[in-house]
């Protein structure tokens, strides 16, 4: 179960601009359960990748030092409006979740 | 085409095809990391050990790397970091929180439409030195800062 990806993507000065709001509880597998007291496993995002225009702009790779519900932003050139900016995720369970948006 | 291929062929019998190897290897803009490096880079409990893994043993410090982040956080599980690279080709940043259970938090790949910074939130275990590295044509290039945990990340 995922939760669409927020993607604001505006051109800004010939380069777009681009920020990601993913959600996922990142959790640190570190943490207990207040209720039973047993540690919550280890959910996080493994890898996060910014397409524009169908070209690979931005790779990367993350641990449990992500935060919960992480906001990300990148530029990249080469751009126009009306381009399709897809950011993709995945998980160390193998959940992943892709996105669209227009750059505006 | 004939002597190429008898050169080529007495080459790998002679071994000298991995010296030719080792050179192309060290001509190219990005060395390449296999995902087993990388997982056991994010896996590894030593900062040096995983700088290593990630190439950045020998990194040197420089203006040219920036970091932008608040000098102390309340919450350490959400710490605003933005860092940008002015070091020319930097193709990837590495994000290193120095007193995290794991060190390397980050390591994000630019390819050439990129431009070589980002904003991201990381969870601090508690008050850090962070420290992001640019790679670029081979070499590391790194600026550091401290951020003040009030409240602890990883156990809260």
């Amino acid at each position: 179960m995922t939760e669409p990806i927020k993607i604001r993507a505006q051109m800004k000065g010939g380069i777009a601009d681009i920020r990601i709001l993913i959600k996922h509880p990142n959790e640190t597998g570190l943490r207990k359960d207040p209720d039973s007291g047993k540690l919550i496993p280890a959910h996080y995002i493994q890898s996060i990748t910014v397409d524009v225009a169908g070209r690979r702009a931005v790779e990367g790779h993350t641990n449990i030092a992500l935060s919960a519900n992480p906001v990300l932003a990148f530029k990249v050139r080469n751009a126009k409006a009306g381009d399709a900016v897809t950011v993709s995720w995945v998980d160390n369970f193998g959940e992943q979740r892709s996105d669209t948006t227009p750059l505006i | 085409m004939n002597l190429l291929r008898r050169t080529l062929l007495r080459g790998l019998a002679t071994g000298s095809a991995l010296a030719v190897l080792a050179v192309t290897g060290l001509l190219s803009p990005l060395r390449a990391w296999s995902a087993e490096d990388r997982l056991a880079a994010f896996k590894n409990k030593n900062l040096a050990d995983a700088m290593a893994q990630m190439g950045a043993e020998h990194s040197v410090e420089s203006a040219d790397v920036i970091i932008k982040a608040p000098a102390s956080a309340e919450d350490g599980a959400v710490v605003p970091i933005d860092a940008e690279s002015h070091v020319p080709n930097t193709t990837r940043l590495l994000f290193f929180i120095d007193k995290n259970p794991f060190p390397l938090a980050a390591a994000f790949d630019f390819l050439p439409d990129a431009l070589p910074e980002m904003g991201i939130r990381l969870r601090f275990a508690e008050t850090s030195t962070i420290r992001v590295v640019a790679m670029a044509n081979g070499q590391a290039y790194h600026a550091t800062t401290e951020i003040k945990i009030t409240a602890g990340g990883c156990g809260s």
